[in-house]
């Protein structure tokens, strides 16, 4: 699936392309008065870059689209299905629910920047680090392998 | 907003990764050396007394040295740093049951422990204690590791501490809208270190027990076919109050209600909805009625709901005399004395003292000169029963103390906490406040006093040549009666009506035409976000109105209840 990416992103002549790990849910209008559209709010973010650099953890990106748009643009699906159990909230109230779906290669995605506050961290070290120095900018890179 | 068309790889699984497993790594992953290095010599010997008085205490000690912290550490530039940091914490233990109809419907016990911190900047005449400067609550770790527990107090510390910032600068923004007062009110008074740190209070009872004795009392409606519900319930709690604040106090005390409440309710053949909830609230478990004595009191429930089905409705208006039984007199007396007398400090602005009714009556006559008022939270007991509205120390650290707030009539004081309010600069330790919540002038123990005896409704009806005058026993929402009797005049017998409310039951009338109190004081320990007490004799009324109620004529249900044969 990974080298299936990386030869898409080539063949569509972009530096990178996107590959998502996780996701800590997401929503859907589902009103006549609204646009049938959806967000989903990813948590682990990569960027997968065509060149061979290592990939890059990113941040404060969502998945945003129509459904009927986003699911026609489904390359090829992975052959291990994995299992989603959670709690969906809907007209219903908050019932559980489990999904079952294979890892999914899409040719074309929307994403949109989250919005975020620049909220101040804590002024003080955590307790039991009193002694420790921060890390001041909290920005070293994280390479990690998916 | 930049939208990026890009080909990407979608993983078809999310999973729900709480806060609460996020903040647990984060605990697991801190060394536990924090008890090694936490004990820096305190600076002043305030705090060092404080500490003494804390040892053997992990929560307290958390608590201090996490203050400690917070107090000389906390400073953003361009912002002040705290002149006052405190920390309150409610380790609440509950049990909760009901029954409906002869089973349980409910049964759950919680444990929680809840935190307020409140960070003040700017100083006692003026600080940042508004809006979003009152401070900030969290849940905190039930165990005593002290850097769990002073991980969650950094970071609410931190938030209060920004939230002081901006409160500061807008409250003086919005002062500025207001002339500016000549004698301005501090807003927070000065109070002595207090160090008391008493024993701990838990829950003593027997759970099987209770539930059997919940389910027995309800299983009474198979004896009662006129009765449309029956329900009754077991609230337990035990509550520990942990304080500790910049000024050195440290305070630990707790406190345990037993509360066990009746209901039933009925429809009369013409629809009216007619219902009685009796209850019981102690401190002390051994207080509660028995299991046989609970049966008694559900069957005298069941029986004068069943009794005022049938009685008549008061269809014409009344204009004399009317006594209040003590169990009736509780509830006027709370509502419009007890919360009138509270200091409570009025929005920025406004010039009154405080919100209540007395606001302006400093040093007038607010009731007849033959009561006076006095809330003493010290009180544990009165004529053997216990008083849930005691308390040793308030919820910001003070000392509670016997206040005498009507003497012959007279309006004296108010009940204030730390907030003070025009001629009252000092709390009087009736600051009080629900776990978690704000700190607020409260009753504690509100003990009604009398120096005349009881007189005879018939007389004063006699006399004023009307045929009946009224008895009320008890009292529902809104101070409208539950049990409401006329009293004849010609031979004195009793009579149960239904469907009436008071009119112009107000101060005023407690003031000119409460006439008599009987010498028969009763203790009503109420539920409220902090336990009161109200001690009060029955009240004579020389004249008040009752009325017909405006109630709804509801159906009643379609088609019986099923058979009680399975």
């Amino acid at each position: 699936m990974r080298q299936k990416l990386i030869d898409e992103v080539k063949k569509q002549g972009k530096p990178y392309g996107l590959y998502f790990d996780d996701i800590q849910g997401g929503f859907t209008l589902t009103q006549r008065s609204l646009p049938q559209a959806f967000q989903v709010l990813p948590v682990l973010v990569y960027k997968v870059y065509a060149d061979g650099r290592p990939d890059e953890l990113v941040r404060g990106v969502d998945i945003v689209g129509t459904p009927l748009a986003a699911l026609t643009r489904i390359l090829t699906t992975g052959d291990q299905p994995r299992v989603f159990n959670g709690v969906c909230g809907a007209e219903s109230g908050q019932v559980p629910v489990a999904a079952v779906a294979p890892s999914m290669l899409f040719s074309e995605m929307e994403v949109q920047k989250r919005a975020h506050e620049h909220e101040r961290p804590p002024l003080l070290p955590p307790p039991g680090f009193e002694d420790a120095v921060l890390a001041k900018d909290g920005q070293a890179k994280t390479e990690v392998k998916p | 907003m930049k939208i990026l068309h890009q080909p990407i790889a979608l993983r078809g699984h999310k999973r729900l990764t709480g806060m609460a497993l996020a903040i647990a790594l984060a605990l697991n992953a801190a060394p536990k050396r924090a008890a090694s290095e936490e004990t820096k010599p305190a600076p002043d010997a305030a705090m060092v007394a404080a500490h003494e008085a804390a040892k053997g205490d992990g929560l307290l000690e958390a608590l201090l040295t996490e203050l400690d912290r917070s107090k000389a550490q906390l400073k953003m530039e361009q912002v002040q740093a705290p002149y006052y940091v405190e920390y309150r914490v409610n380790e609440v233990e509950d049990f909760g049951a009901e029954a409906a109809f002869g089973a349980l419907r409910e049964n759950q016990h919680v444990h929680v422990r809840v935190l307020r911190v409140v960070v003040r900047i700017g100083d006692y005449k003026q600080d940042s204690y508004f809006a979003r400067g009152q401070g900030e609550s969290n849940i905190l770790p039930l165990d005593n590791d002290p850097i769990a527990l002073r991980h969650q107090l950094w970071l609410a510390t931190d938030d209060a501490y920004k939230a002081a910032g901006q409160a500061l600068a807008e409250k003086q923004a919005a002062m500025k809208q207001f002339s500016a007062d000549p004698n301005p009110v501090e807003d927070f008074a000065k109070a002595p270190q207090v160090i008391a740190v008493e024993p701990t209070a838990s829950l003593k009872f027997d759970e099987a027990g209770w539930k059997k004795t919940l389910e027995d009392v309800t299983g009474l409606y198979k004896q009662y076919p006129d009765v449309q519900s029956v329900t009754a319930s077991a609230r337990f709690s035990a509550i520990n109050e942990y304080l500790v604040n910049s000024e050195g106090t440290v305070t630990r005390s707790g406190k345990t209600t037993y509360n066990v409440v009746l209901s039933s309710a009925a429809q009369a053949a013409d629809g009216m909805r007619l219902g009685r909830s009796p209850g019981f609230m102690v401190a002390r478990p051994e207080e509660l009625p028995t299991h046989d004595a609970l049966m008694g009191e559900a069957k005298k429930m069941l029986e004068t709901v069943v009794a005022l089905r049938q009685a008549p409705i008061v269809e014409e208006e009344y204009r004399g005399p009317v006594l209040f039984a003590a169990d009736a007199a509780d509830d006027i007396v709370s509502s419009m004395v007890g919360q009138n007398l509270l200091g409570q400090k009025p929005q920025l602005g406004k010039p009154n003292r405080t919100t209540g009714a007395f606001a302006t009556s400093y040093k007038t006559r607010v009731l007849p000169n033959f009561l006076s008022v006095v809330d003493d939270p010290t009180l544990k007991e009165f004529q053997g029963k216990s008083l849930v509205g005691n308390y040793p120390v308030d919820s910001e650290g003070v000392k509670a103390q016997a206040v005498n707030v009507v003497e012959n009539g007279m309006l004296t004081n108010y009940l204030v906490g730390r907030q003070p309010i025009r001629d009252f600069p000092t709390s009087n330790g009736h600051g009080r406040a629900a776990p978690g919540g704000f700190p607020g002038p409260s009753l504690g123990v509100l003990l009604v006093k009398a120096e005349e005896l009881k007189k005879k409704v018939v007389q004063m009806v006699t006399e004023q040549g009307k045929p009946y005058g009224y008895r009320v026993e008890t009292l529902g929402p809104g101070n409208s009666p539950r049990l409401l009797y006329r009293v004849y005049a010609k031979d004195g017998h009793e009579e149960l009506v239904r469907g009436a409310v008071f009119n112009e039951l107000d101060i005023r009338a407690l003031r000119s035409d409460l006439i008599a109190v009987g010498n028969d004081p009763l203790v009503s320990n109420r539920v409220g976000a902090a336990p009161t007490t109200i001690i009060s004799p029955s009240l004579l009324f020389d004249e008040l109105e009752v009325k017909r109620a405006d109630t709804s004529k509801d159906k009643l249900p379609e088609y019986p209840a099923p058979p009680l044969k399975k």
